[in-house]
């Protein structure tokens, strides 16, 4: 089966790597991490995943135009097996952050899509703040990663107020959420959830039994989770196959299709 | 794509969609519903259900039930070993706040046969691992070699140093670091490398990346346990951790099963119960 990691990350944290047990719980471990595009690749390779959607760990450690600028500055990271993902902010920060700068810089590097840390990056995610940024994605249909990392409020609050975004929810901790995230499947028809951290016992076959499989992109997670334990997950569980080859590829695929490129 | 991972195990997961060649051990695990995470299954015989499909042969148990709720103390593990004998082995939760209440109970674990230790909760039940109230269940397991299974965790009152002073005193129990204390793993290891009875466990930490080689790379793949905390994860993620990490299909083996079968058999005859 060919497998697209939808969201791993390229690059070492300063100290420990930053893991969510669930919002607004933290842990700081050492794990081992890819320190390039090749580590990457070779851990790819030894689990049998074909292709990644990536970011650069700066846009989390140190400054957001900066881990832009790293992840564009070599197309290893962005061309042939990975996809790049860029962090957005408010335009009135920074030039980049304009929406059609950020739409110029998605065309130039055929970027999958953008991810939004507002509390991290301390600004709001809404229409006062966010709005001609958030206007393009939606325009354009391009996905944009959210992580409740900081609180399920956060994407409740995002989803209301843009509730046509394309939104992939990711680095949401081990915890079952179900009370936060079915809701937001059911309410959202653009909202899908990365497998990665989605650890409940037959919490696959759940989901898909209530929503269908068309709303989950697997996911690693990487390097806070490793591939092989979201890889064993779907792999093994009970669902039809071709329930299993949507969530696996079939789903991002279609949304690399859906997005409106020059 | 060069595909690198050579690992017959995992050839055999991905063809059967489960672990066929072993049937695992897992020495983490709960039962019962809990308030804070939804489970999709939780009641002891749809949870027997998951564990024939995914291949799990036993697991050793502490039931949330009997970990939260005071009123009869480990009422519900003696149920679950009771109607499935050979697929639960239980701990006998240990909650110190009651500590008379517990103690009065506490000769069912000789009475039991599958009863294999305790567990305790020190930071959810707010007492410190240090606590002399712990003393009598250690004591206790000490005598007759039976396990302790205590949750760890780096920065709090079940942190590796707690364990350190505990290892100080007690040799012969099999102490388990239940989770291998996060954010403190690399002191989780020292203690365990220092101290032939005590144990890594997998439970939720091995989703990280690089984990399970590390902690093999340390202390051997002999002293890292199997655990998932089921059912509040699914079994085949942390199988998926072991299959995927970098060590050898041996080690893998004694992970899902040869090391929780060694320490079983080795209570069995402290408590000279035939196997």
């Amino acid at each position: 089966m060919k497998f697209i990691d939808c969201s791993a990350c390229i690059g070492e944290a300063p100290v420990n790597r930053l893991i969510i047990n669930h919002e607004n719980y933290p842990v700081y471990e050492k794990v081992k991490q890819p320190k390039d595009a090749a580590e990457l690749l070779a851990e790819m390779d030894y689990n049998g995943i074909d292709e990644a959607v990536v970011y650069n760990a700066t846009i989390v450690n140190s400054g957001l135009v900066h881990g832009n600028n790293r992840l564009v500055s070599d197309p290893v990271n962005y061309t042939g097996r990975l996809h790049g993902t860029i962090a957005v902010a408010p335009s009135f920060l920074h030039e980049s952050f304009l929406p059609e700068n950020i739409y110029d810089m998605i065309c130039r590097y055929n970027l999958f899509g953008v991810r939004a840390n507002p509390k991290a990056n301390r600004y709001m995610f809404d229409r006062i703040t966010m709005g001609d940024v958030a206007d393009m994605l939606c325009e354009k249909n391009i996905p944009i990663y959210i992580s409740p990392s900081d609180g399920w409020e956060y994407v409740y609050a995002i989803m209301k107020e843009f509730p046509s975004l394309t939104a992939i929810i990711t680095n949401y901790g081990l915890w079952g959420s179900d009370g936060y995230v079915y809701p937001l499947v059911k309410a959202y028809k653009n909202l899908y959830i990365d497998t990665s951290d989605f650890q409940e016992v037959t919490g696959i076959e759940a989901f898909v039994n209530r929503f269908g499989s068309e709303k989950m992109l697997f996911g690693t997670n990487y390097p806070m989770d490793n591939m092989g334990g979201p890889l064993a997950t779907l792999i093994g569980s009970k669902i039809p196959l071709r329930d299993k080859e949507n969530i696996a590829h079939g789903n991002i695929e279609r949304l690399f299709e859906g997005r409106l490129l020059k | 794509m060069k595909y690198t991972n050579d690992s017959a195990l995992w050839k055999n997961f991905t063809e059967a969609g489960r672990l066929e060649k072993v049937s695992v051990i897992d020495v983490h695990t709960h039962m019962g519903d809990i308030n804070d995470a939804s489970t999709p299954v939780f009641e002891i015989d749809e949870c027997v259900g998951v564990m024939d499909e995914r291949n799990i042969d036993s697991i050793w148990c502490a039931p949330h039930y009997d970990l939260f709720d005071v009123d009869e103390p480990n009422r519900y593990i003696e149920e679950y070993m009771a109607k499935y004998p050979e697929r639960v082995k239980g701990y006998f939760s240990f909650n110190p706040n009651y500590c008379e209440r517990y103690i009065k109970r506490i000769e069912r674990v000789d009475e039991i046969d599958n009863y294999i230790g305790f567990k305790f909760l020190p930071v959810y039940h707010n007492v410190s691992l240090a606590d002399d109230r712990y003393k009598y269940a250690l004591d206790f397991a000490e005598k007759r070699n039976l396990v302790v299974l205590s949750h760890t965790w780096g920065g709090t009152a079940c942190s590796p140093a707690e364990v350190a002073e505990l290892l100080k005193k007690y040799k012969n129990l099999q102490f388990i670091l239940g989770h291998s204390s996060p954010n403190q793993l690399d002191d989780a290891i020292e203690l365990v490398k220092k101290h032939d009875n005590a144990y890594l466990d997998l439970c939720d930490i091995h989703r990280h990346s690089g984990i399970v080689d590390k902690m093999c790379e340390n202390v051997g793949a002999e002293k890292v346990l199997f655990g998932t905390d089921f059912p509040w994860y699914e079994f085949n993620y942390c199988i998926g951790s072991v299959l995927c990490a970098h060590i050898s299909d041996d080690k893998k083996e004694l992970i899902f099963r040869g090391n929780a079968e060694r320490i079983f058999k080795n209570i069995k005859k402290a408590k000279g119960v035939d196997l």
